[in-house]
């Protein structure tokens, strides 16, 4: 090879190099950011195949506020506790802070945060809609 | 009668567009007069069923289903109005109306108008077929409209799409253009003062969003990572890029392809940003009413367009001037352009993978998920901090350069002086604060190097006599101050928020900062279309004991029956107070017992974020006019 060439070469594979390392970091932070949403029936089955990783992910939970299940801690009113359902399986959901406007009973919401157990869901974040009739696609046809 | 007129006028102008496109192929000889009025009535036809359509909104005629579901007899008149661009037809139609102002302007050139009459043809299907403004109710006619999203009643309502419209479609303008004619390199100074005024209204359009999602979607935060952002934010970079590569398109005859193929993305990503907004495949905050088909036709149209771009990039003349020498040998400048096109096309690709990614899993049912604002965070920054090294270096190379050593001198110099700043800033901030951050510094030293710049070129053209320098150089400083302002508003407002949320009885104290919140009272309000509990929160500043009263309310929308939160926000220059109501409990008979949930945000410099996105527009302004005089 020519000095040329070598020079040539280098460039090309360094460029090459660099490229796939970027992706690389590019993918892997993809994957540390994602938020899987589930159903309630979704975790359940997880817990049921022992897929203990969706106690230690932040994940997304998705599904609709049973009615009459909305309980607000008597000393302090910014502890939250209430349930949701897919109309499968409950999930118990704690949360302090300001509830977003558009939390009703009956409509769906979205927590985000973690699994403390099989049935309770520690939510640090709760997702307001600007529409009140938006459902999350999984929950369409509940 | 007069909505099926509003309908008939858009056939009509389908119509015209069609002629328009297929004459050619029928008779080679077309008739300039012919085309001239076919292009004519094509604008007249949209014009006229556009004010149809504001006359229906106006008259309230709930009788069109478009006008029952987005508008309300107790609206404000202004909102009466503007509540056409409310939800997905209407926002179509007014894209479509906004584009006819470059129709108009380009027709000059015989040879620019047909592609603009195939976009036009094309929206026209999607809107007739798939997005009817005008289709009616005929049984059970309401007597009443369902209300405009209480959200969107809003001043920031009234501009923002409209603003960011005139940026999507100046991309639509700038791609007709480019396609059509037989020689790109003709048209580029027309599709620079178009990007130029384009870019500036993008930019302002995003930024009064941001400035509208702040105060009105009640959590206090300017920018989520939602889809719906991120759609306006990838035509905006791509834009940025354009802005930059055509300066060296027009000085140097070179790397043209590359702006061609920017427009082309950049209108295409555009056209998917509504495509993203309507789906409703996504989760996001903004999802208003959304609907799949619609989002499949759009999908179609992008991918079109990305197709006809490229058929057309193999045969469009790219050849340039050959009286004009052409000089293709790259300087330090032109490398530092393309450098800086390239960061920023890397970043509109980021931005796409992360909003991308969550849609394609969702369409072949993988799995369902969103990516969440630390991807997007983590992996731009190291593509911004060189982007914002290029920002400072940039004007140590506006004026060609003779000797390489004093540049490189003069970059030592100016870059010393700013670093001695900048640590001096810092220090000064760090006392004020007792806490630093590594993006304070770069964020304020970015702007402190520039603004060091831009002082030794105004005392070395002063001293010369050279005044001219200040027109030619304005818009430029202008718009790189103000990205260094809003970075040093994103840093300082994370860094050194103060946030708590509590709950307040009356007379309670919470303190924050150096404020102090007493809740005074709760007062009961009712409008015309709503009812609201209005907090009186005395503030008192310790520092300076100053007194004031903040009044944040919780309003129920009996239209719509939402709930929705008004914030209060007591902003100044240098630091924003604010407040958000959560629940609002009171006895029903005694409004002296009761209590309120409170979010209480503290924020510095916020205000710069929005500063500096204004910045930019004025820029663009006093570009579009210097571009206009040459």
């Amino acid at each position: 090879m020519s000095k040329l060439q070598t020079k040539r070469l280098i460039l090309t594979l360094s460029i090459i190099t660099s490229i796939a390392i970027g992706i690389g970091i590019l993918l892997y932070t993809l994957k540390q950011n994602i938020n899987l949403f589930y159903t309630p029936s979704e975790v359940l089955s997880n817990f049921e195949e022992k897929n203990n990783n969706i106690l230690t992910r932040n994940i997304r939970l998705g599904g609709i506020v049973i009615p009459g299940s909305v309980k607000t801690s008597q000393h302090a009113t910014l502890n939250h506790e209430f349930s949701v359902t897919d109309n499968k399986y409950n999930i118990k959901v704690l949360y302090t802070g300001i509830l977003p406007d558009l939390f009703k009973e009956d409509k769906a919401i979205v927590a985000e945060g973690k699994m403390q157990d099989k049935s309770t869901f520690l939510a640090h974040t709760l997702l307001a809609k600007h529409d009140e009739n938006y459902k999350p696609p999984k929950l369409k046809n509940i | 009668m007069l909505p099926e007129i509003g309908l008939f006028f858009l056939i009509l102008s389908s119509v015209f567009a069609f002629l328009q496109i297929t004459i050619p192929f029928v008779n080679k000889n077309v008739n300039n007069i012919l085309v001239n009025k076919l292009i004519n009535l094509q604008i007249i036809g949209i014009v006229f069923s556009f004010c149809i359509l504001s006359y229906l909104f106006i008259s309230s005629d709930f009788s069109v289903l478009y006008v029952a579901k987005n508008s309300n007899l107790n609206l404000d008149f202004i909102y009466k109005v503007c509540a056409l661009w409310g939800a997905h037809e209407g926002s179509i139609l007014l894209w479509l109306l906004l584009l006819q102002i470059w129709f108009f302007i380009a027709k000059k050139d015989k040879d620019n108008s047909y592609s603009f009459s195939v976009i036009n043809f094309i929206l026209l299907q999607y809107i007739i077929w798939f997005s009817n403004p005008f289709a009616r109710i005929f049984m059970n006619i309401p007597d009443n409209g369902l209300d405009l999203n209480p959200l969107l009643q809003d001043p920031g309502f009234i501009i923002h799409p409209p603003l960011l419209y005139l940026g999507y479609v100046g991309y639509a303008a700038i791609f007709c253009i480019a396609l059509n004619h037989k020689n790109f390199v003709k048209n580029l100074k027309l599709i620079q003062r178009i990007n130029i005024i384009s870019w500036g209204f993008l930019t302002l359009g995003i930024t009064i969003g941001s400035f509208w999602a702040y105060y009105e979607l009640g959590w206090g935060g300017f920018w989520y990572w939602d889809p719906v952002e991120n759609a306006s934010f990838m035509p905006w970079l791509l834009g940025t890029a354009l802005t930059h590569n055509l300066i060296i398109n027009i000085r140097k005859n070179i790397l043209i392809k590359s702006s061609y193929l920017l427009i082309i993305y950049s209108f295409a990503l555009s056209v998917f940003g509504t495509f993203l907004v309507r789906s409703g495949v996504l989760n996001s905050v903004h999802a208003f009413a959304s609907d799949p088909k619609r989002g499949l036709y759009l999908l179609a149209v992008t991918l079109l367009i990305v197709a006809i771009g490229y058929i057309k990039f193999f045969k469009l003349n790219f050849e340039t001037n050959k009286d004009k020498e052409r000089k293709s040998e790259l300087g330090i400048k032109e490398i530092l352009l393309v450098l800086n096109s390239l960061l920023l096309t890397i970043s509109a690709s980021i931005v796409l993978l992360g909003t991308l990614y969550p849609l394609v899993l969702e369409v072949f049912e993988i799995s369902s998920i969103t990516v969440g604002p630390g991807y997007f965070n983590t992996v731009l920054i190291p593509v911004f901090i060189p982007l914002l090294i290029l920002l400072g270096l940039s004007p140590n190379f506006n004026k060609a350069i003779k000797d390489k050593k004093q540049v490189y001198k003069k970059i030592f110099f100016l870059l010393s002086v700013a670093l001695i700043l900048s640590v001096f800033i810092n220090y000064l901030i760090y006392k004020i604060y007792n806490e630093a951050y590594l993006s304070i510094f770069i964020s304020t030293f970015t702007f402190i190097w520039i603004l060091v710049n831009l002082f030794y070129d105004a005392i070395i053209n002063l001293i010369n006599k050279r005044y001219s320098f200040v027109l030619k150089y304005l818009s430029f400083y202008i718009a790189h101050l103000g990205v260094a302002i809003t970075l040093i508003g994103i840093a300082m407002s994370t860094m050194y928020l103060e946030s708590s949320d509590v709950m307040l009885k009356i007379g309670d104290k919470a303190n924050l900062g150096n404020y102090e919140f007493t809740l005074d009272k709760i007062k009961r309000v009712s409008k015309s279309n709503y009812l609201a509990k209005v907090a009186y929160i005395k503030v008192n500043d310790k520092k300076y004991n100053l007194d004031f009263v903040m009044h944040p309310e919780k309003r129920f929308y009996t239209n719509s029956q939402m709930l929705l939160t008004e914030v209060a926000l007591k902003g100044s220059f240098l630091k924003d107070i604010y407040l958000a109501l959560g629940d609002v409990i009171t006895d029903p008979k005694n409004l002296n017992i009761g209590h309120i949930t409170l979010r209480i945000k503290i924020m510095p410099f916020i205000r710069f974020i929005w500063l500096g996105g204004v910045f930019i527009f004025i820029a663009a302004l006093i570009s579009f006019a210097r571009l206009r005089k040459e």
